[in-house]
């Protein structure tokens, strides 16, 4: 689904879990992709293909799923990266922070640049901050785009939820605090990982506000 | 009633045993080498894995007594002066004071100066190669469209960097096996 120009939001909809995903739509040279999160290959219960899905979704925004270049990792955790592997294999490059590294090395995974905190330029019209983001694993980042307002916020937050902490290397302390630094940002538009309740995509200031006041008042 | 022509299987064994010729004295040291060395490394290894405390060393190596016990230690100094290196930082300054300990030392101040003076050397060209490279991955990520203060090119696996790094730890490795040398002298001399 085309968000706005250079932005478009994948939001899971099977009856597995697996996570939402976004694209960063012809920033790079050339054209060519960043798609952040691309999720299981097939989800673990019921087998439905989930990468199928969502490249036959990107193709259907009218993109081509073979110009992704780069692949942006929130985390490690399978339900967010196994796609990676395989677009890696296709030749996509894999970023993702250092500390998570191990858990995607695990799954078969490599990864081609690490990211921290600061700024990630992608091509020349698209500036993100990168915001290390611990609590749900410990190289957990969340993306942030000034210029639209954006927050792709991975395994942080929900709708009206928080990631869980009992995964090795969580922690709740660190996720609160992480909770904090993203609830100060100026959003208009927060994805969420999951569709936990909730397509996981907020719209809007006053919607995204509120989301972060729950939750930072009642968990 | 005894049927003298018929031997048994230990008889024959040893029938068989008398007939080899005697082992000389080189292969006998180095079927002791073989049998005993495993076991000073063996406690050298649960040294560096921290399951034996450095006063456990000499104690443990002490249990064989001879030519045996004087195998086991070495192995022992062996693997612990082979663990001396800019690589693992820890495991090496493990080793450093397993040796020490088992020359019967609590402290040597020019063997720790030696050590922090060479590391620090190899830590600052590391530190200068791994930014050098660093910049030429920036430079081809940043043909990709790749680029910001949040991106941190992964060196670990660059080959060329990984080539430059080995030419640097070569430089450095004449002065470490000095150290490691003179490390080994003095454990496997004081007993």
């Amino acid at each position: 689904m085309k968000v706005f120009d250079r932005f478009h939001v994948y939001l899971w909809n099977g009856r597995d879990n697996n996570c939402n995903s976004c694209l960063f739509a012809g920033v790079l040279p050339g054209g060519r992709h960043v798609l952040v999160d691309p999720g299981h290959i097939l989800t673990p219960s019921t087998g439905e293909p989930a990468l199928e899905r969502l490249l036959a979704e990107i193709g259907r925004d009218g993109l081509d799923p073979s110009a992704i270049d780069l692949v942006i990792l929130t985390h490690g955790h399978p339900d967010h990266v196994e796609g990676a592997v395989e677009l890696r294999r296709l030749g996509a490059k894999v970023a993702m922070h250092r500390e998570d590294e191990a858990i995607f090395r695990r799954l078969g995974g490599e990864v081609d640049l690490y990211l921290q905190d600061g700024t990630l330029e992608l091509g020349a019209e698209c500036r993100l901050e990168v915001l290390h983001s611990p609590g749900h694993s410990p190289g957990h980042v969340t993306l942030y785009w000034p210029e639209r307002k954006v927050l792709v916020a991975g395994d942080c937050v929900f709708y009206r939820s928080t990631g869980r902490t009992d995964f090795p290397g969580g922690s709740p302390d660190q996720l609160f605090s992480s909770i904090g630094r993203m609830a100060a940002l100026d959003v208009e538009e927060l994805l969420c990982g999951h569709p936990y309740g909730h397509s996981g995509f907020l719209r809007g200031r006053e919607e995204v506000r509120e989301n972060f006041e729950y939750i930072l008042r009642y968990l | 009633m005894e049927d003298e022509g018929i031997k048994s299987a230990l008889e024959l064994a040893m029938e068989r045993v008398s007939k080899l010729p005697g082992l000389s004295a080189e292969e006998i040291a180095r079927q002791r080498e073989k049998e005993f060395r495993p076991l000073g490394e063996a406690i050298g290894h649960r040294y560096l894995e921290g399951i034996l405390a450095a006063q456990e060393l000499a104690p443990e190596a002490g249990r064989h007594e001879g030519d045996a016990g004087r195998i086991v230690r070495r192995g022992l100094v062996d693997s612990l002066s082979g663990a001396i290196g800019p690589e693992n930082r820890a495991a090496a300054e493990r080793a450093l004071a397993g040796l020490l300990a088992l020359a019967g030392k609590d402290e040597d101040g020019e063997a720790a100066a030696e050590w922090a003076r060479l590391l620090g050397e190899y830590e600052e060209r590391r530190a200068a190669l791994a930014e050098e490279q660093a910049a030429g991955a920036r430079k081809r990520l940043a043909k990709l469209g790749i680029s910001g203060s949040a991106v941190v090119p992964v060196m670990e696996r660059d080959e060329e960097y990984r080539r430059a790094l080995e030419g640097v730890r070569r430089e450095f490795e004449p002065a470490l096996e000095r150290l490691r040398s003179r490390l080994r002298r003095e454990a496997e001399g004081a007993r």
